[in-house]
């Protein structure tokens, strides 16, 4: 698993125990991030702890209109725009 | 330019000029008629409303087909149709029916007194379409609308608008869900209400089963549309955007998904009724919209970035608890701060301070109240962040007092904030400095 993933299933698990919820302990690919336990609040936050812990926010730095509807391709937005270094 | 509409004067008169066996509504039971439903309303003038003549109504927004049978029963015939969500709070209203004078209830088919006191009975005015506020600070306010004042700015029908139709995102009891319901009749379209308009997962696939393809809804409940992959059962020919200012992202998002669809951003509030709308896909509007009236309304930016509207016929009131924030030469402040760029003028959010997170409000004061009682906290400021997914998120920003750990300030900070406030007015960010900046006017900065 790339170091990109693990840190976004922690603050996935992070923000799932804050709302009361069951931490999941597998985010398969196909995974409906909506269905995942989590609400666009809760998406929004991860987005900005993500961009605590890694240092970017792939959505400003983005240039296609999309949003990601599942966990598979959240994950490949944050590989995509990894700092190169 | 949109037409304006003088040939129908009601709702009743839009819904007797279509065909009889025009389809108009469709909800989870299929389609109804023009005809149906005005028969309908006709048995219903006959029967229980009678005694409503020239009386004002407080309605309850129940099952989507009675709704429409119950406004086109008391449209013409009430004096003011009170509209109230079903799930409304007992206390509010009372509240509201007291506030607007309303002393008979309909809630689906049933018809109470109310606590209000008995009043005079008006027939001859025109009925009055009383509507809450988002209530941005405190509580909701009346405004009491004209079928003009309401119906300004809709579009005569054109043989693009008869072949739309339109699914029902917002509450039919508010401004915005009105316009939806009343643009679709005036339209001659037809419109698709789902049992509950919150209830996305259910409502996507009605519109879709349905035919839907226009829908109206907030930036923040297209934002959720598109993360929950429900952009993908729709196709629309038009998508309009309200209630909250349109970020690029968003209109990209359905530029791209819809890249034949007309998709216009609109600036609308309850006390101004409609103001204008963009359909050029950019974020923002134009500067030459200062330029020309736009169909009965002008537009003024004041010194300190407030957009002011004036309407050449100002028939709206609020009936109590306030008055329009108006001067004296007929500018109604809309609370709203914009900045120019190039030559167009971008929103940079409420004048209030207040933070719009995914389509709730948060009044910043409430929030640093909270921060403020906490240990070690010395000053406090909240504002709010720019967000992709909500719009907006609550970050604090904290002056520590003197040999406090800041880590375990912000720990209590945290802590103190979930257990006061709302899951949405917690601050998703908290950071420490040495100093708040204050304004010329002393004031914290937002």
């Amino acid at each position: 698993m790339s170091q990109i993933r693990s840190t976004i299933e922690e603050v996935f698990r992070q923000v799932l125990l804050e709302s009361g919820k069951q931490a999941a302990t597998h985010f398969p690919d196909d995974l409906v991030l909506l269905e995942s336990g989590i609400d666009s609040l809760g998406f929004a936050i991860i987005v900005t702890r993500l961009e605590q812990e890694l240092g970017y926010d792939p959505f400003i730095l983005m240039t296609e209109a999309i949003y990601p509807v599942t966990f598979g391709e959240f994950v490949s937005i944050y590989e995509r725009y990894a700092p190169a270094n | 330019m949109p037409q304006p509409i003088d040939s129908a004067s009601s709702l009743n008169e839009l819904l007797r000029n279509r065909p009889d066996k025009a389809r108009v509504l469709g909800t989870v039971n299929g389609w109804t008629s023009a005809g149906e439903l005005v028969r309908k309303a006709e048995g219903l003038r006959k029967g229980s409303f009678a005694l409503m003549r020239g009386r004002i109504v407080s309605l309850l927004i129940g099952e989507p087909e009675q709704l429409f049978v119950n406004l086109l029963g008391l449209d013409g015939l009430a004096a003011g149709i009170l509209l109230s969500d079903a799930r409304v709070e007992p206390s509010v209203l009372r509240d509201f029916e007291h506030t607007a004078a309303a002393t008979l209830r309909v809630d689906s088919d049933t018809v109470t007194a109310t606590e209000a006191p008995e009043n005079a009975v008006d027939e001859r005015s025109a009925t009055r379409w009383i509507i809450p506020t988002s209530g941005t600070t405190g509580a909701p306010k009346l405004v009491a609308h004209t079928w003009a004042s309401l119906t300004r700015t809709m579009k005569a029908p054109t043989t693009a608008s008869a072949g739309l139709r339109w699914g029902l995102l917002y509450d039919p009891s508010r401004f915005a869900g009105l316009q939806v319901l009343l643009q679709a009749m005036i339209g001659e379209s037809e419109v698709i209400v789902p049992v509950d308009y919150r209830d996305l997962a259910s409502a996507i696939p009605l519109f879709a089963s349905m035919g839907c393809n226009a829908l109206s809804a907030t930036p923040s409940l297209w934002r959720k549309l598109a993360i929950a992959g429900l952009l993908d059962r729709l196709e629309l020919r038009v998508a309009t955007l309200g209630g909250e200012s349109a970020d690029q992202r968003i209109l990209d998002v359905l530029k791209r998904r819809f890249p034949r669809a007309t998709i216009r951003h609109i600036y609308a509030s309850t006390e101004c009724g409609v103001g204008f709308s963009v359909a050029d896909g950019m974020a923002g509007f134009p500067v030459s919209l200062f330029e020309k009236p736009l169909g009965g309304l002008r537009l003024r930016v004041r010194d300190d970035g407030t957009l002011l509207i004036k309407l050449d016929r100002m028939e709206q009131r609020f009936i109590s608890g306030g008055h329009l924030p108006q001067d004296s030469a007929g500018w109604v402040d809309t609370g709203d701060v914009v900045e120019r760029r190039g030559d167009r003028y971008y929103f940079l959010g409420r004048a209030t301070g207040a933070i719009n997170v995914g389509g709730q409000k948060v009044h910043p004061s409430v929030v640093e109240q909270v921060i403020l009682a906490v240990p070690g906290v010395q000053a406090v400021r909240v504002f709010g962040k720019t967000n992709p997914i909500v719009g907006a998120l609550v970050a604090a920003e904290i002056v520590a007092e003197a040999n406090h750990d800041t880590v375990a300030v912000k720990d209590q900070v945290i802590a103190a904030c979930r257990r006061l406030l709302k899951r949405h007015e917690v601050p998703a960010f908290v950071q420490f400095s040495d100093r708040i900046a204050l304004s010329a006017t002393g004031k914290i900065h937002r």
